[in-house]
């Protein structure tokens, strides 16, 4: 966790492959239900093509997860009762393709218990092709809480 | 005000969907960290006095108009999430019941579509408002005329 963000200062997470065992997890339901996975466009192979896509389409949420990670990494605990977030979904990610969180310090202003930061975040694929795009905010504790 | 028994695409602002109570569960969670490859010891029991915290990305799935009882999509039609707007007010320890409670506050066109934004608020048993997130949805196909 860095101690200072500062203006224009980028932040880069892991490239991680979005593989269909990952979308299995996120989108197929709960493990132990019955006919597990779920089939649906962003596990099934079959209802995807029905819908005109060549693979299963992750969900835009489980990149938004990729984001969320950065921003723990980036604010600690602070994130879970302070962080906002707000994306949208400009292209998909299907199944197979590799995504990594990316975020730009926008703006910093000091406040009395640390500073708010403003960040500009996306995730991108090895080609640079922005996937999600949009802003976050959080504040960054002068010392993290240990909690 | 009255639940709406309505297909998706026949919403309209001022309903609300039946609410989602549930409990993430520690297997549930370690679902959840395999899909985000993100085992971070906050999510894990590492010690018998910490309590591991649910991943906050099983929240925003839980937060999904999709998980409402109420949900339901015509024939041929879709459900598509263009853009949503969160903000996280408290940590959730695995265990915790949560209710989520959808309404819809607007609607508007764009591009020819019609689209939907509805707000989920995400609530632990004590009433404390765990996350909000607002969600603009098109549900292509069987669009309100």
């Amino acid at each position: 966790m860095p101690a200072q963000m500062l203006d224009g200062e980028t932040y880069t997470g892991c490239m991680r492959e979005l593989s269909i065992a990952r979308l299995l997890a996120f989108s197929g339901g709960a493990l132990a239900s019955t006919g597990w996975p779920a089939k649906n466009l962003h596990t099934d192979p079959d209802k995807a093509a029905e819908a005109g896509l060549p693979a299963p389409i992750a969900s835009g949420v489980q990149c938004e997860g990729d984001i969320i990670r950065l921003m723990t990494e980036l604010f600690g605990n602070a994130w879970f009762e302070h962080g906002k977030l707000h994306v949208k979904y400009p292209r998909p990610v299907f199944a197979g393709m590799s995504v990594r969180a990316c975020a730009r310090v926008r703006a910093r202003e000091v406040r009395r218990e640390g500073s708010l930061i403003e960040l500009d975040v996306w995730c991108e694929t090895p080609d640079m092709a922005v996937v999600v795009v949009g802003s976050a905010s959080c504040i960054k504790y002068e010392v993290e809480d240990s909690r | 005000m009255a639940l709406t028994t309505k297909f998706a695409h026949e919403l309209e602002p001022g309903d609300e969907y039946a609410p989602l109570e549930f409990v993430v569960t520690k297997d549930m969670n370690q679902q959840f960290l395999f899909a985000q490859e993100d085992f971070d010891p906050r999510y894990l029991s590492s010690k018998e006095d910490s309590v591991a915290l649910v991943h906050p990305s099983i929240l925003l799935q839980m937060a999904a108009n999709t998980k409402s009882p109420s949900f339901k999509l015509a024939a041929g039609s879709g459900s598509i999430l263009s853009e949503a707007e969160t903000t996280f007010a408290k940590p959730v320890a695995i265990g915790t019941k949560l209710t989520v409670r959808w309404r819809v506050t607007t609607a508007y066109e764009k591009r020819g579509r019609r689209y939907y934004v509805m707000v989920a608020e995400m609530e632990d048993a004590n009433g404390g408002l765990v996350l909000q997130r607002t969600l603009h949805l098109t549900f292509p196909g069987r669009e309100a005329k």
